[in-house]
């Protein structure tokens, strides 16, 4: 795998905006450390049915030992 | 962000094991909720979340990120960057193939005219660059963290690690530094109005 050095242009780029990406990266923190309860309620007001995306994440864990051979 | 800007090359096979590893550690049952909150807090449809999600997951599964564990222990916080980032590049796919579908796009650009204009381009972010690191003389961490960044560290718990500081110095910095850019760039646009206008 090769790299390159950043240009000027792309270093400028990544200084303005590296406080919006904190902004997510923030959010995100936070979202991952929720308490279940939290999240339920927040995926609720966000249009997700709570026990519909705990069910894909239940098939996913089973997906991914069926494909690493232990499921 | 920026340490190191993949070109290509074929994937690095400890990588990829390691990446199955982690896929078999982590919780997903807990895991794809938490995304596709995340996921949906970036304006994606529900079922796009769905999709991104699993998408993102099978990828790591697949080994075939490109989250390197000896730098980056965090799977979870990966997936979560993954998925926001894939749904980035969705929407400037899509916008790419509304505005060549609209004929928005040069169909031949010039390209000796695209070379020197990056030049331009890259002659004055290396000057705003030079002025930002001069502005920030009296502000040592600010400076600190703009050095780190053109060494390749982006990332702020990266750039908190090397200064010994708390991330939320770090994040204070930052901030600063992304003011002081809008600044300059807004005095810079305000001259080159001043000399086209003329005395």
């Amino acid at each position: 795998m090769t790299t390159r050095k950043p240009t000027a242009t792309e270093l400028m780029r990544a200084l303005e905006t590296m406080s919006e990406d904190d902004a997510d990266e923030r959010e995100m923190a936070r979202i991952l450390a929720l308490t279940p309860d939290e999240l339920d309620r927040e995926l609720a007001a966000h249009g997700v049915d709570p026990a519909d995306a705990r069910a894909r994440g239940e098939n996913m864990a089973r997906e991914v030992a069926k494909r690493l051979g232990q499921g | 962000m920026l340490a190191s800007l993949v070109v290509g090359g074929p994937p690095d096979p400890e990588r990829q094991a390691a990446q199955r590893a982690a896929a078999a550690r982590l919780d997903w049952a807990d895991l794809v909720p938490r995304l596709e909150r995340i996921v949906r807090t970036k304006g994606a449809s529900v079922d796009d979340a769905v999709d991104l999600v699993q998408a993102a997951a099978m990828k790591l599964l697949a080994g075939e990120t490109s989250w390197d564990p000896a730098k980056d222990p965090t799977a979870r916080r990966f997936l979560a960057a993954s998925v926001v980032g894939a749904l980035a590049n969705a929407r400037r796919s899509a916008r790419a193939r509304y505005e060549a579908a609209d004929g928005l796009l040069d169909e031949a650009p010039d390209a000796g005219k695209d070379t020197a204009a990056a030049a331009e381009r890259e002659a004055e972010a290396s000057a705003a660059i030079a002025r930002l690191r001069e502005t920030l003389a009296e502000d040592p961490t600010a400076l600190a963290v703009v050095d780190l960044v053109i060494e390749g560290v982006g990332r702020a718990a990266d750039q908190a690690a090397r200064l010994r500081l708390p991330v939320t110095a770090v994040y204070d910095a930052r901030e600063r530094i992304t003011r002081l850019t809008r600044r300059l760039a807004k005095e810079r646009a305000e001259r080159q109005d001043e000399e086209v206008r003329g005395p």
